[in-house]
């Protein structure tokens, strides 16, 4: 049967085609976007929602310059998620400023052919004109899959392009297809579509839904049945609600009224009647698929999904991480600190001695190096991250840890922005998107900052190396430092997880969410996309660094320098002569004096400045924590991004171009004095109760700017930054008093 | 009410022995009947080919006994224990080359 060449109505004929890309997740979709755009992609954001939208251009043989755009990864197109309504709207043109893309290339994974072209078949129902693009060829050959391009092409009645998207195989041929599409039309050939020959249970409700929406000029008498199905199945009530016009969603809801169907009930109608018309067309198309184990993934899936092996090889793949993060990548570090101690001493150089240059010595380069300094430790930690999702590990860590995951209520799929939030809560919160229901988006979101992120590792290295011998060596293999730091993890997991369960229970009550898990096979992670990924995060850590927390940096500096009321400082000038007289003492001798001199100075003149008041005023909140105002300074000022805390003690203590390693700084710190007492102040119980604080607390203007935009409102980024400061008040709280009354400190 | 069959396949449908999926031992073969279409996961699971008609192999069994990788032709998902319990599904004999590729029973 033979369909009109139908021609779609297309606004912008004058200006470039639009091209989006479809397909189910992990079909390719993104290869074969990066493939296309290469460098020249931008990430925004739908209009009102918060799923992003990957756009980029690409230029065809013939010289034309086409636009791309990527649509979030699905496996039907019944709307449940913001995801899925994304999809179908942008298809349809149907969302604002966001004309239909004049040609739709669909990813199909040909090793996984029949599933992968129930959304194909959906999208031939709503009359798009497309172009499939039978990626992994390779894999289905290997397995044994017979595929034949030119029958299948003959069955759905479009162009089928076989490629391997990573290899960049057939991607020329793809861009010829491309430039062939006469501009705006669609064949509709091939066998009828599946809204052609519906089953009976859904034919009489969908006819009846299309002459309803064709009457009162809703839709054209071309897609009308598609719609029509397409309404009949997705969910118009509730949370999940659709966003369709109310007349549309009106008459939707009579029809089902009429024929006593849920969407559910359609949905499944839908699935499996659409599943045994895939199961014709794959014959007529001669299509098979085998059933056979992939003999590499069962034979490490056996190991890795073990019973006993498979949590102790996951827990010790955790711990490789962990430990990476904070041996292998110092290195680099001493290098970039090298590196920003002669930029340091260059601006010595340059710059005449007073305000200006102390401010660029303290502020700005201490700032910036301190930053910059941290950027090994995140490329290690998404090195990880990325590495294991490629190899297909990710999944089966999620495999393992779904029956815990379940039981606190929360999503499989918010097992990896959970994981993601160790190296950044913003990456974390943005990957929830993936998940389904709006409740349980928003437990993940909430306790995404409570994971231990890499902002809190420089705060966590000062702090251990001052208050602890973090060299010693424990059993061989791990050290006194990395110990402490798992230890901070562990908390941070336990921590999260139930407050996790105390949301998921009372405040975001709702039922326990579906678990939606493929497991790929495994693969060889493909070396392009990660380094894509780990350019992606350095060049986004860097931004971050160079603008909010430079500037945090820097006004923390005005705040604690500018002074309130004129200091005198003829006191140490005085101290300072009197050294200087001193003809008794040796010189290391006078020069320990002439510091401690320069130190109490920096002290009375941050005591008298802005910040010093605040941290005052803050000192007898922070007090039963055991934390004097100067460590108050440093936490009003880690409010702007947790690693301000470092350079914020460095400020307060006069430490020029300090960082968490630097021995100046931790030297500094071990020799202050707790007021009153003169004990140290810097004593393994308080470092304890410091770190549990900085686990728990929410310092990171970031974190609550993402969390304002994804939720839509201050609401909850003002209770997350209320209910994380109580727990990080109690915890250090408890750790710090209950340490003094079984006599530690 | 637990059916998704329509008349046209009833074929299915009707074979006395559809025990649910999660009664099965690991290692063992068998084809969808049917899936309790009231619930959202089983309802996804069925977008992704948990159709009825769709001939599995449940391969293992996750450390707390929850989830189950089940191969599908083509990909391999997972699903809950109490999803796999609302399955009906009609045992199959094992695959007739009973090499070392078949999965083993852990």
């Amino acid at each position: 049967m033979n369909f009109p060449l139908r021609i779609r109505e297309t606004k912008r004929t004058a200006c470039r085609r639009l091209v989006a890309i479809a397909g189910n997740p992990n079909a390719g979709k993104t290869t074969l976007f990066n493939a296309l755009t290469g460098t020249r992609q931008k990430v925004g954001n739908y209009p009102g929602v918060t799923v992003e939208r990957k756009s980029g251009q690409c230029d065809l043989p013939s010289g034309e310059t086409i636009d791309v755009v990527d649509l979030p990864g699905c496996y039907s197109l019944a709307a449940r998620s913001p995801e899925e309504q994304i999809a179908h709207d942008v298809l349809l043109g149907e969302m604002d400023g966001h004309p239909a893309p004049d040609l739709v290339i669909v990813v199909v994974d040909a090793s996984n052919l029949q599933r992968n072209l129930f959304l194909t078949s959906q999208l031939r129902d709503l009359g798009i004109p497309l172009i499939v693009a039978l990626n992994m060829m390779d894999i289905a050959r290997e397995r044994g899959s017979e595929v034949s391009t030119e029958k299948l092409a003959d069955a759905l009645g479009c162009r089928v392009i076989p490629m391997v998207a990573r290899s960049g195989q057939g991607i020329k041929e793809l861009l010829a297809a491309v430039e062939d599409m006469p501009c705006g039309c669609c064949t509709c050939g091939g066998v009828p579509r599946f809204i052609d020959c519906l089953p009976s249970a859904l034919e009489n409700p969908v006819q009846t839904l299309a002459e309803g929406l064709v009457q009162s000029g809703l839709a054209d008498a071309l897609t009308a049945r598609g719609e029509s199905l397409w309404l009949l199945v997705s969910s118009l009530e509730g949370d999940e609600a659709v966003k369709t016009p109310p007349a549309m969603a009106a008459l939707a809801r009579r029809v089902r009224g009429e024929f006593k169907l849920s969407s559910k009930q359609v949905r499944a109608i839908e699935t499996s009647a659409r599943y045994r018309y895939l199961k014709d067309l794959m014959f007529l198309a001669a299509c098979t698929e085998q059933d056979l184990p992939h003999r590499l993934t069962d034979r490490l899936d056996h190991v890795l999904l073990h019973r006993l092996f498979g949590p102790v090889i996951f827990l010790a793949l955790m711990a490789l991480v962990f430990q990476s993060i904070f041996s292998w990548a110092a290195p680099v570090m001493n290098a970039i600190e090298a590196g920003v101690g002669l930029v340091a001493q260059g601006v010595d150089h340059l710059l005449p001695d007073g305000l200006f240059k102390e401010m660029v010595m303290q502020g700005a380069v201490a700032g910036v190096g301190n930053v910059l300094v941290f950027l090994p430790q995140i490329l290690v930690l998404f090195l990880f991250i990325g590495l294991l999702e490629d190899v297909g590990y990710m999944a089966r860590a999620a495999f393992l840890m779904d029956r815990l995951m379940a039981r606190v209520g929360l999503d499989g799929r918010a097992f990896l922005p959970l994981l993601s939030s160790f190296a950044c809560a913003i990456p974390g919160i943005m990957a929830t998107r993936t998940i389904a229901g709006k409740k349980d988006r928003l437990v993940t979101i909430l306790v995404a900052p409570l994971m231990s992120c890499s902002a809190r590792l420089p705060v966590y290295t000062l702090v251990i190396g001052t208050v602890f011998a973090a060299e010693t060596t424990v059993a061989g293999l791990f050290t006194v430092g990395g110990l402490v730091l798992m230890g901070m993890y562990v908390l941070s997991i336990t921590v999260g997880i139930t407050m996790a369960a105390i949301f998921k229970r009372t405040l975001l009550k709702s039922p326990p969410p579906p678990l939606l898990l493929e497991l790929p096979t495994y693969k060889l992670p493909s070396l392009k996309s990660v380094t894509l990924n780990l350019y992606d995060r350095a060049r986004l850590f860097i931004l971050r660094a160079g603008t909010i927390i430079l500037a945090a940096t820097v006004i923390l500096w005005g705040v604690l320098h500018v002074p309130l009321a004129r200091l005198d400082h003829s006191r140490f000038e005085d101290a300072r002569r009197q050294v200087a007289a001193k003809a008794s003492i040796s010189e290391p001798e006078r020069g320990g004096a002439l510091r401690a001199i320069a130190g109490e100075e920096n002290a009375a003149v941050v005591e008298n400045s802005l910040g010093g008041h605040l941290g005052k005023l803050l000192e007898p909140v922070i007090a039963p924590l055991g934390f004097d105002w100067k460590i108050g300074v440093g936490i009003i000022a880690s409010f702007a991004a947790r690693e301000v805390f470092v350079s914020g003690l460095a400020v307060v203590h006069g430490v020029d171009g300090a960082d968490k390693t630097s021995p100046s700084l931790r030297e500094t710190l071990r020799r202050e004095k707790r007021a009153g007492t003169g004990e140290p102040l810097y004593t393994p119980l308080l470092g304890v109760a410091l770190l549990v604080f900085f686990v728990l607390a929410c310092q990171c203007m970031s974190t609550v700017a993402i969390v304002r935009r994804e939720t839509g409102g201050w609401r909850w980024p003002l209770f997350m930054i209320g209910y994380m400061t109580a727990l990080a008040w109690l915890g250090a709280f408890v750790v710090y008093q209950g340490g003094k009354l079984v006599g530690l400190g | 009410m637990t059916t998704t069959e329509t008349p046209d396949s009833a074929c299915l449908s009707g074979t006395p022995e559809a025990v649910p999926m999660s009664e099965l031992p690991l290692g063992s073969r068998c084809r969808v009947v049917a899936i309790d279409e009231n619930s959202e996961s089983l309802l996804r699971l069925m977008e992704m080919g948990l159709a009825p008609g769709t001939e599995v192999t449940l391969e293992r069994a996750a450390p707390l006994l929850s989830p189950l990788s089940v191969r599908l032709p083509g990909c391999t998902l997972a699903i809950r224990l109490e999803d796999a319990r609302r399955v009906l599904v009609q045992p199959l004999p094992p695959p007739p080359s009973a090499d070392e590729s078949a999965p083993s029973r852990p």
